[in-house]
């Protein structure tokens, strides 16, 4: 159960161009922003703050080693646009993420997009609804 | 309650009131264009273009503009290490006195995350109620003049200015030079002067223009918003509060920005 839980370590590494909408109270500077990571991981806790939110999380390696993580999207006003919120995640779910990681091959990253029952939800790759805009 | 008291307090309640009462407050509508009124509750036409993450929306850190920097204000901009545009540094490395939580002062108010913003004017003032940092600018309308030598504050001093029924003007001086123009770590020197246009095209849009003028840093005026679309919001908008917390800043550079460096230097 527990191994299901913690999935499979999917390395899924592709060089894309970066997002293009990336908007962050911070740069990317910690970011190989050409890459993006899909990690299969269990949630073990979700910091709603500024500057900006974090996802901690356990992903297995390929070798069967439980990887501690951390990630960043925006801050909680951006990401309550975007569908997020304070109460989205428990320790213990099981999520899909897509990340762009380090550069320094440290496990935390930025995300692109989270999988999480079955729903997807955009991180920092994408940008804000702007459907009022034009009203 | 002292009589003295009594009207003080008639008059602050007045002054929220007047929105209410007095202001435009049919967003959406089209409705009469208001005269000498920009009371109200508005936000950047599209959300991203008040963010401003790499600096000035009309002079983005990106390679491509550059303010016209004196020999001085280069060598100020040179010690500036920002984690946005074109000079960025890993946030656990950066020097931005306003991402440490310092007021982000004036006019970087308008020049990173400018978001919702209430305006509330009454017959000798004009406040402005901002999102990020719950702050609020009082510019006087009452004819004074802008203070001469007087002593820096984070957010200046204000007076406006009714240049006709529809544009608005407010000059501002008196800043603090250790705050940052933006998120790209433009400088600017105390003796900086500001202008702000506040056009309003219609019920529900106006136009923010600003330029800087800052002699020891800049070798002439330039544009760092050119007729920034805003809109007016329903008037039960709540204004959200965006905070800078010393803690939560603390906890976001342990967890993440510290594990970021470059390898061997952590």
């Amino acid at each position: 159960m527990k191994d299901k839980l913690y999935g499979t370590f999917l390395i899924a590494l592709a060089l894309v161009a970066a997002p293009a909408g990336l908007f962050a109270h911070h740069g990317a500077a910690l970011y190989d922003t050409t890459k993006r990571i899909t990690v299969q991981a269990v949630v073990t806790d979700w910091l709603w703050a500024n500057p900006h939110c974090l996802l901690e999380f356990d992903v297995k390696d390929d070798k069967g080693n439980t990887v501690h993580w951390n990630a960043e999207v925006s801050n909680p006003q951006d990401m309550t646009n975007q569908g997020w919120s304070r109460k989205m995640f428990k320790p213990g779910d099981e999520v899909t993420l897509t990340l762009v990681p380090a550069k320094n091959g440290q496990p935390i990253g930025r995300i692109v997009e989270v999988i999480l029952n079955g729903k997807k939800y955009a991180g920092m790759g994408a940008r804000p609804p702007v459907a009022e805009e034009n009203k | 309650m002292s009589e003295r008291s009594a009207v003080l307090a008639v008059a602050i309640i007045t002054v929220w009131a007047l929105p209410f009462v007095a202001g435009p407050q049919s967003a959406g509508g089209a409705g009469a264009l208001p005269r000498r009124d920009l009371s109200g509750v508005w936000q950047p036409a599209n959300p991203l273009d008040g963010i401003q993450p790499n600096g000035a929306r009309n002079m983005p850190a990106d390679g491509k503009h550059e303010p016209p920097y004196t020999a001085f204000g280069l060598e100020l901009f040179k010690r500036n290490r920002p984690s946005n545009g074109t000079t960025e540094v890993n946030p656990a490395e950066e020097n931005d006195p306003a991402h440490a939580c310092d007021p982000q002062g004036f006019p970087r108010e308008n020049l990173f995350e400018l978001r919702t913003t209430q305006i509330v004017q009454s017959p000798i003032q004009t406040i402005m109620l901002y999102t990020y940092g719950r702050i609020f600018r009082i510019v006087w309308t009452d004819g004074r003049e802008l203070p001469k030598d007087s002593d820096p504050r984070w957010f200046g001093y204000s007076v406006g200015k009714w240049r006709d029924d529809y544009t608005f003007v407010v000059e501002t001086n008196g800043t603090d030079a250790r705050t940052w123009l933006d998120n790209a770590g433009r400088p600017h020197s105390e003796d900086m002067s500001v202008e702000e246009v506040y056009h309003r095209i219609n019920h529900d849009r106006m136009e923010l223009s600003m330029t800087i003028d800052d002699p020891k840093v800049y070798s002439r005026p330039w544009l760092a918003l050119d007729k920034l679309p805003m809109k007016l919001m329903p008037a039960n908008t709540d204004v959200p509060e965006m905070m800078c917390s010393p803690s939560e800043l603390a906890e976001y550079n342990r967890r993440h920005a510290s594990k970021g460096g470059t390898p061997g230097k952590q």
